[in-house]
């Protein structure tokens, strides 16, 4: 959502509203504050803000957008688009960057293009930007048309709790992006049930030609573990595994689990720094595990 | 609120517009809002020139008379002012705006959008959908970056908490250098002052608000440095031998060349970076990976397989 802006930002606006309007003459109104990324109301109020500036008070800026539809004449002195801010030209660097990823394979024509674009900004301001994409676009670009065309989409899945690759149909719902990673929430045709995927965890991904079951809207119903564990080495790691760790007053952590597989595999990677406590089956459960493990090596 | 936003766009306006220096005094008689006494009205001026030149607006200062430099005069010279792509097909135009548009979904995107908006106003044929290519989408919801991107932009020193491998939190100062995103995470990279040399920072192990600290253009950033390098990828420079079930370690296999296949194992060999990665790796996938060689990785799994019986048993 857009954020309110304070008195520079807004004044940023309006210097860049006059020569996208001259080159836009006749956008409406909600057009205009879509291009701004700000809600109809705050372009309405830069409007009016812009129409009070002028030279001097006999020579003001003439804007007509009662209408809704916008037109501007009398700003000739501010009609020249400003140059890019370094904050603006980084943020144009990282596209740039993700861009050229994906445009080996696509467009190999266009990379001498993007590093000359490069080289010309970082003259201009010489910052050090860096950006690969995480997941492979043409995944996201495959998610992409299924939702727009309601489509369903094949899968094959690599689980993240334990060793194994499915194939799958799924209704995709939305994609998002929580603690660092993409995700897809879709509708699983096989499980019959509402899930989450990685998107870094698709290995295949295919158009169906299925289109989106009407009303897939089942919910998991997701069995819930209540776990104590107590963290001997890297502590960060524990919370970036595991989310919030509720602390107990003897210096052990409380934690929810929603699969008990997944928690299992995560102590063993955890290679000795996390100790199961509660419940007590699980920690027996463990040890077994592991009695299992030193076993493969005799 | 819009009065403030108006007198700097009217003080812009007059200073562009001027083909000749302007005085302080011109100035606050031809702009509404410049009030109070003269130190008053001066104060204000001069905060409003730092706010333009955080918007990249440079002012100019001059004098009418190089024997006489009594009385000052400012203007902004269009040409600084203005952005320059003469020199740029619409192919190049095309790719900027795509590379802006990247950033569409992201928390942080005022810059991209505003950029975006200044190419959308030349009006000239920078439709990123003209190429036909798919716009990668950058993903981002920590507010630091903004600040990051600011700081290092004007090139203010920033402090912020970090938090350790052992949870606890610090206080850091760096001159930052880069930014960069990988795997899904931001990094940054800067010079920390404490330590006297070059540090990677995980962005979203920053704990609360970066803080900008000290004065504009405090430091350069070297000539030599590069974010690449410091975010880039380690070699698999060392390998094991493993007994791997069939269908199994998919992970793992990505980076392995098998060597045999009986009925139910697979023998590869894996190439990996780190042995402490290595053994996190294999203990996940528990009794379907084993280690033949070399033995130093076999005696490490071993122990920590020992510890985690200890601590349970």
């Amino acid at each position: 959502m857009a954020k309110n802006s304070n008195p520079t930002e807004k004044a940023a606006r309006l210097l860049d509203l006059v020569p996208f309007l001259y080159s836009h003459q006749g956008i409406s109104v909600s057009d205009l504050a879509r291009n701004f990324d700000v809600s109809e109301t705050e372009i309405v109020s830069d409007l009016n803000t812009l129409w009070m500036c002028g030279e001097s008070r006999f020579d003001l800026v003439d804007l007509d957008f009662e209408s809704g539809f916008v037109t501007i004449r009398n700003a000739e002195a501010l009609n020249l688009v400003r140059a890019l801010s370094t904050q603006e030209i980084m943020t144009i660097l990282f596209g740039l960057d993700m861009l050229r990823e994906d445009l080996e394979t696509q467009r190999p024509d266009l990379l001498n293009e993007i590093e000359g674009l490069k080289a010309l900004l970082q003259q201009k301001a010489a910052v050090a930007i860096s950006a690969t994409p995480a997941y492979d676009s043409k995944i996201q670009r495959t998610i992409d048309t299924a939702i727009q065309r309601r489509r369903a989409l094949e899968i094959a899945y690599r689980s993240i709790s334990h060793d194994g690759i499915s194939e799958r149909v799924v209704d995709p719902l939305e994609v998002f992006y929580r603690d660092n990673k993409l995700f897809l929430l879709a509708y699983c045709q096989n499980s019959q049930s509402r899930r989450t995927f990685r998107i870094d965890h698709i290995e295949k991904i295919k158009l169906s030609e299925m289109e989106i079951t009407p009303g897939s809207t089942g919910n998991q119903v997701e069995e819930k573990f209540s776990v104590r564990i107590r963290v001997h080495s890297n502590l960060r790691g524990a919370h970036e595994t595991f989310g919030d760790l509720v602390e107990g007053s003897d210096g052990s952590f409380h934690i929810s689990i929603f699969n008990k597989q997944w928690f299992f595999r995560q102590v063993l990677a955890a290679s000795g720094s996390i100790e199961i406590l509660e419940p007590a089956t699980w920690r027996q459960e463990i040890l077994g595990a592991v009695g299992h493990l030193a076993a493969g090596y005799r | 609120m819009s009065r403030k936003s108006e007198r700097l766009v009217n003080l812009t306006i007059a200073l562009l517009a001027t083909a000749r220096w302007l005085t302080k005094s011109e100035i606050f008689a031809a702009i509404d809002g410049y009030s109070g006494d003269t130190q008053a009205q001066e104060r204000m001026f001069e905060r409003d020139k730092e706010e333009l030149r955080k918007l990249g607006i440079e002012i100019e200062v001059g004098t009418f008379d190089p024997l006489f430099e009594d009385e000052v005069g400012y203007r902004i010279r269009p040409e600084k002012y203005q952005i320059n792509v003469k020199d740029l097909t619409s192919v190049q135009l095309a790719l900027l705006s795509a590379a802006a548009m990247s950033w569409k979904n992201a928390e942080v995107r005022s810059q991209a959008s505003s950029a975006l908006m200044k190419l959308n106003a030349l009006g000239v044929a920078s439709d990123a959908q003209s190429l036909d290519i798919f716009t990668p989408v950058i993903f981002n919801s920590d507010e630091n970056l903004e600040r990051v991107l600011n700081a290092i932009a004007a090139g203010k020193v920033i402090s912020f908490k970090y938090r350790n491998g052992d949870y606890s939190v610090q206080e850091r100062a760096i001159e930052a250098y880069g930014v960069g995103t990988k795997n899904g995470f931001w990094y940054l990279a800067g010079h920390d002052l404490d330590r006297q040399g070059i540090r990677l920072f995980r962005l979203d192990r920053c704990v609360g608000q970066i803080k900008e600290q000290g004065k504009s253009g405090s430091y350069e950033i070297p000539k030599d440095f590069s974010i690449s390098t410091q975010l880039a990828t380690r070699d698999r420079n060392q390998s094991c031998t493993l007994l791997v079930r069939s269908n199994r370690g998919n992970d793992l296999r990505k980076f392995s060349s098998l060597v045999e296949s009986n009925d139910d194992w697979d023998i590869i060999v894996y190439s990996y970076t780190d042995q402490s990665e290595l053994i996190s790796d294999l203990l996940w996938h528990g009794d379907d990976v084993i280690v033949k060689a070399p033995t130093e990785i076999i005696d490490q799994y071993n122990a920590v397989v020992a510890r985690i019986a200890k601590f349970h048993g």
